[in-house]
């Protein structure tokens, strides 16, 4: 983590990639898909899974009527089977300055490796994947694509990445989901430092518009701790604001504060049918994304 | 309030120092880039006002505990009935110690083997190892100057002994008491505490002649207010078997008197020692008191210049001697001083002893210088009543001298008021005591021809015990006991224009009489120890050649002036009898006087146990300081266990 990565490609996290080849990443609502894959579709198919009987409408393919079916009720019904496509996966990265905190690692270099692996994983099992800059002004979106050369495009581009925008993940994430037409996986990748409301309207949003959403909300072990025994001038990474502070006394109401803040984003999350990861920057990746892989998981056997 | 150490108070300006350091903490602050400043701001908010109460709390905990260690260090001393906040210039506290040296003080302590005076010394060392600071002063009941101890560790040293050793004095504590409040004014020592060693003899503080003195001190103590305290330390002897001997104070024949407290049948070897021998006498003791009476110091004493008589050695080595001294003389020896030579010729017809020999003639103008006068017993002086007040006489009188005293023949030169009268007009003298005295009847029953007695010319005599009156009710004849001594004073002359004195038949007598009283006296020479006769006698040496021993602390018998002296223990030193704590307590009606049976809790751990105080102020205020330091980090870990 500490070794700042030379190659696109250096930005995938072996271990965690021989960790979760294999596994499926599956989507947990219905994709619509270009092409058949592992994913459920919106649409019936002709799958070997059973979905449903249907009265016969004329004009429809008569070669999918049941016709056991019809010489003993004398009755027309077709018999719908349940379609598997790809998955469109759009993974988006926060590049607020707040991201570039960390002590060891900044929040950002770990979301690259996190967009890195990911993007690998579901290129690997045929699905296509896209990226896009969160709160910067410039065009950086990557439309999501399933060739495997594509993988190359986007690891540049992650690696390019710079978090030195000013703070606008709210609007981004609004301009995200209407920029997307076709259901997808939203892999959001940020520390959310935003109005935690605003930040759930986004994701509602994105949700009306038939997205699943996955929020993994970065921080660094500091964040979480904030063990400082000298008194400190805090300095905001944002706005420049700074704050001369005796840490060990507002310690307790700062860890309330940001206990809150998860524990909104979490409810509100469930609550939208939406998946949030709560990552720590000195965990290594295979342990760190060892639940998100395991919810696609259980996702694929239901 | 007052403080030991007063430069410690310099430390207050410590209190200043958590400030400091608060100050430079903030300027030696870390500067942190931070992402999450929303919950940093909003936490900063929220707890600010709870914070700073922390923050002032800890900070005025951590000033008071300063201040704390300051007193502590400076080591305040309240006095009682005064604030706490009053920091009036007070000064410590003077430790002084009254020590009762009286000869009773020689017995052994209770529970111990050491003399009651050695063990209120310990006492007295003790104390003054917790006095930290203030003087130690020391008085003693021989009057002698207040002994002030600036090292301490000089009551440790053998030569205090020199100080403070035994004595056969007697003690009168409430006048030595006295002395110690008026020296404790006289030095404007406003703290002091007065510690009293005594044994508690009733002789040592005689109660009820010292009444107002002990009240006036009980007043004194009241008006201090607590400033001054008076603590009685009170110390017992052991009841061992004893035996004691000591001279009664008989004016005429001195006996002695052996006392013990053992019951029954006992025989003693008296040891008696004169100038040339020594002897024993086996006496057998049957009653708790024997009485051994003039005739057997008569047998001893015989040509003896002195006697001294020791009981046999028991655990009270005090008491157990008791001295005398005798004249070797049997007659008086006397001297004449007269400024008229015609008086000095009658006087000295008159004088002549039963040996035949005749008074010294002595010149009334070297009387006032005369040094000669202790080898002679009976002075007579005729002359102006000015002359009795020269130091040799007032010292002749002092030693036991008897005067006879004629008025002076000059006309106006009396300081009483003169009479000439007319020869129709003679005085005779009526009235005389015939039952005893000078004047008494003589042992046929015959009185003295005063009836034959006309005098033409008179002048009051000397102020005194009038023993013959004229007809009109005024003195003739007066007589004054001064000290030992005593001065007879006649109002008319032995002469031809004043009476017919010189006839002889009233005074002859008289004068014979006078002698012989004097003959008796001039005997037995014996003092107390510690008296005002004693002070006297600075210059005598102690026939055991100990040039350490005098007569005022030392019984024994003393060399002056060829003269031998016995100075003996005063006899009450003996009277086990002591005073109850209910009856001195009566005695100073005081809040301020207090009965400390362990002179080790006196007062002044008062004064020593404030800094315990302050200690342990300045551990509460630590801990408290601790507890709204530590909690934050204790609940630091929590909170990260949660994550």
């Amino acid at each position: 983590m500490s070794k700042e990565a030379k190659q696109p490609f250096d930005l995938i996290d072996r271990a965690a990639v021989s960790r979760f080849t294999g596994d499926p990443l599956i989507g947990t609502f219905p994709m619509e898909g270009s092409v058949s894959g592992h994913h459920r579709s919106n649409h019936k198919g002709s799958s070997v899974e059973f979905a449903e009987y249907r009265e016969y409408s004329p004009g429809e393919d008569p070669r999918r009527l049941d016709w056991r079916v019809m010489a003993r009720t004398d009755r027309l019904f077709l018999k719908e089977f349940e379609a598997e496509t790809n998955l469109r996966c759009q993974f988006s990265l926060d590049c607020s300055r707040s991201m570039s905190f960390g002590e060891t690692g900044s929040k950002f270099d770990y979301g690259k490796k996190i967009i890195a692996t990911l993007a690998y994983l579901f290129l690997l099992q045929g699905d296509a994947v896209g990226f896009n800059l969160l709160g910067s002004r410039k065009r950086s979106a990557l439309t999501a694509k399933r060739n495997p050369v594509h993988l190359q495009t986007l690891l540049q581009l992650v690696q390019d990445a710079e978090p030195n925008q000013e703070q606008l993940l709210i609007p981004s994430l609004h301009d995200l989901a209407e920029s997307v037409s076709m259901r997808a996986l939203f892999v959001i990748v940020s520390d959310f430092l935003d109005e935690p409301s605003a930040i759930m309207k986004a994701i509602h949003h994105c949700r009306d518009r038939k997205h699943e959403v996955v929020l993994l909300h970065l921080f660094d072990i500091q964040e979480l701790e904030f063990i400082f025994t000298h008194p400190t001038c805090f300095v905001d990474l944002e706005d420049g604001q700074s704050i001369l502070t005796e840490p060990s006394e507002i310690r307790k109401e700062y860890l309330f504060q940001l206990e809150k803040h998860i524990s909104f984003l979490r409810s509100e999350c469930l609550e939208a049918g939406s998946f949030y990861y709560k990552l720590t920057t000195n965990i290594p990746l295979s342990e760190g994304l060892d639940a998100f892989v395991s919810d696609r998981n259980s996702s694929a056997r239901r | 309030m007052s403080f030991l150490q007063p430069i410690a108070l310099f430390g207050f300006i410590l209190v200043i120092a958590p400030i400091l350091i608060h100050l430079l903490n903030r300027l030696r602050h870390r500067r942190q880039e931070w992402a999450a400043m929303r919950f940093l701001l909003r936490a900063s908010e929220k707890s600010s006002r709870s914070t700073k109460l922390r923050h002032w709390l800890t900070l005025l905990l951590r000033m008071l505990a300063l201040i704390c260690l300051t007193l502590l260090i400076a080591q305040p001393v309240f006095h009682q009935g005064e604030s706490w906040l009053s920091f009036t210039g007070q000064k410590p506290v003077t430790l002084v110690c009254v020590l009762d040296r009286s000869a009773s003080m020689e017995r052994i302590a209770k529970g111990t083997t050491s003399s009651l005076r050695k063990l209120s010394l310990n006492n007295i060392l003790s104390l003054s190892k917790k006095q930290d600071s203030g003087r130690i002063v020391i008085f003693e009941t021989t009057d002698s100057p207040p002994l002030i101890i600036n090292q301490k560790l000089a009551l440790d040293s053998p030569s205090i002994e020199s100080f403070l050793g035994p004595t056969d004095t007697s003690a009168n504590l409430p006048g030595t008491l006295k002395n110690v409040f008026g020296w404790l004014e006289r030095e404007s020592i406003s703290n002091a505490r007065i510690c009293i060693f005594s044994d508690l003899q009733s002789s040592s503080w005689k109660l009820s002649q010292n009444a107002i003195t002990l009240q006036e001190l009980a007043r004194d103590l009241e008006q201090r207010k607590g400033k001054w305290k008076l603590q009685l330390c009170p110390l017992e002897t052991t009841s061992l078997i004893n035996r004691s001997i000591y001279l009664q104070p008989q004016k005429r024949t001195p006996n002695f008197l052996i006392e013990r407290s053992q019951i029954g049948e006992e025989i003693i070897s008296i040891e008696i020692q004169s100038e040339a021998t020594k002897s024993y006498l086996d006496l057998n003791l049957t009653s708790a008191r024997t009485i051994l009476n003039s005739s057997l110091i008569s047998a001893f004493g015989k040509d003896q210049n002195w006697l001294s008589l020791s009981l046999p050695d028991d655990l009270f080595l005090f008491d157990n001697k008791a001295y005398l001294t005798l004249s070797r003389s049997n007659s008086t020896v006397s001297a004449i001083s007269a400024e008229n030579e015609r008086i000095e010729r009658i006087l000295s017809a008159a004088t002549q002893n039963k040996e035949g020999k005749k008074p010294m003639i002595k010149k009334l103008k070297n009387a006032s210088t005369d040094s000669d006068w202790n080898h002679f017993d009976l002075w007579l002086l005729q002359g102006n009543s000015s002359i009795l007040s020269e130091p040799s006489i007032q010292a002749f009188i002092d030693e036991g001298g008897t005067v006879l005293h004629f008025p002076s023949t000059r006309d106006g030169d009396a300081i009483e008021s003169e009479r000439n009268l007319i020869d129709s007009d003679l005085f005779s003298v009526t009235q005389w005591n015939e039952n005893q005295g000078i004047l008494a009847n003589s042992s046929s029953g015959h009185s003295l021809p005063f009836s034959f007695l006309k005098i033409k010319k008179r002048q009051t005599p000397l102020e005194g015990e009038a023993l013959a009156f004229y007809q009109d009710g005024k003195p003739f004849l007066t007589k004054k006991e001064i000290g030992k001594g005593i001065i007879y004073s006649f109002s008319t002359l032995p002469l031809e224009t004043w009476s017919n004195l010189e006839d002889g038949f009233v005074l002859v007598p008289i004068i014979q009489r006078i002698l012989s009283t004097t003959e008796t006296l001039s005997r037995i020479n014996f003092y107390a120890c510690g008296s005002e006769d004693a002070k006297r006698f600075q210059n005598a040496v102690s026939i055991t050649g100990d040039k350490s021993e005098t007569p005022f602390f030392h019984a024994g018998i003393y060399l002056k002036n060829g003269k031998y002296f016995a100075f003996n223990r005063p006899a009450l030193e003996t009277d086990p009898e002591r005073i109850s704590k209910k009856e001195m307590e009566s005695s100073i009606l005081s809040e301020h006087f207090e009965w400390q049976s362990d002179p080790n809790l006196t007062a002044l751990s008062q004064n020593s146990e404030n800094w315990k105080l302050f200690l342990l102020l300045g551990i509460l205020l630590l801990l408290a300081e601790t507890y709204f330091s530590l909690p934050a980090a204790h609940k630091h870990k929590q909170a990260v266990h949660e994550f």
